[in-house]
């Protein structure tokens, strides 16, 4: 029953990450990037080759509890959660926030 | 002349019961006093004994992260993954015990647990002890929690 829920998840979040309104970071791990919430985190990750998406449900502790990964074994275009186009607006946000920063301090200057 | 007695005694009895009323009252309004005094005492200390948990607490924490920083760049693995649930604990402690701290530092408490359950995870996978490079790369991000983090955090509760 937890693929469902998580599908639901990814859409909102992808809803939300369109409209701006998700607070991306980098994380320790390799091409992951995550968004925190006072007693969860949800983390988006892909392979070295951009092929495989993985979404994580991670609790408290910071062990995954949830995951939703895309291409799934018996994928269903019809149900695509959209993890690539969730991964790279997360990417986009972490870059352009970086550089907006680094603009902003230089006009400030 | 009986009357008068009587009535002059009444008088008085009247006047002794007022006085009476008066002190009762009087002492019920220093007791109220002190009650409130007794009160703000407490709070005091308590709140001294939270900021003292809370001090102690911090200096742990941050004895431990630069324990975990030396670990890394000596490359020990083995004690490294037994820090990292200590260090987790330590922070989802100060979280669970400090109601007041602010959205923004329950984030970033969050953000550092988080972070090293992903270092325990990268470390685990490791055959051999803690490379150079991620050593570097773990301690820059452990650095930032010692220099920003845990200083908000003293400043919040203390």
């Amino acid at each position: 029953m937890a693929e469902p829920r998580m599908g639901e998840v990814a859409r909102e979040l992808l809803r939300r990450a369109k409209a701006g309104k998700v607070k991306w970071e980098r994380t320790v791990g390799k091409n992951e990037y995550q968004v925190i919430f006072p007693d969860l985190a949800l983390t988006i990750s892909c392979d070295a080759d951009r092929k495989h998406f993985r979404l994580n449900l991670v609790g408290e502790t910071g062990w995954h509890q949830e995951t939703l990964e895309w291409p799934a074994g018996e994928s269903n275009p019809e149900q695509d959660p959209g993890l690539p186009e969730i991964y790279e607006l997360a990417e986009a946000y972490v870059r352009d926030g970086t550089l907006d920063r680094a603009l902003q301090y230089l006009k400030q200057a | 002349m009986l009357g008068e007695i009587g009535s002059l005694a009444s008088i008085a009895g009247l006047l002794v019961a007022l006085l009476g009323l008066g002190f009762a009252l009087l002492q019920l309004s220093r007791l109220r006093g002190e009650t409130r005094a007794a009160r703000q005492a407490a709070e005091e200390t308590r709140r001294l004994l939270r900021r003292d948990l809370a001090g102690t607490d911090l200096t742990r924490l941050g004895e431990r992260i630069q324990g975990l920083m030396e670990m890394h760049r000596s490359g020990d693995r083995a004690r490294a993954l037994d820090r990292y649930p200590e260090i987790r604990r330590l922070f989802l402690e100060i979280r669970r015990q400090h109601p007041n701290l602010t959205a923004e530092h329950r984030l970033q408490i969050q953000s550092a647990v988080n972070a090293l359950t992903n270092m325990q995870n990268q470390v685990e996978t490791l055959t051999d002890e803690v490379p150079h490079e991620m050593s570097v790369e773990f301690n820059k991000i452990l650095s930032r929690y010692q220099a920003s983090l845990l200083v908000e955090l003293e400043d919040r509760l203390q």
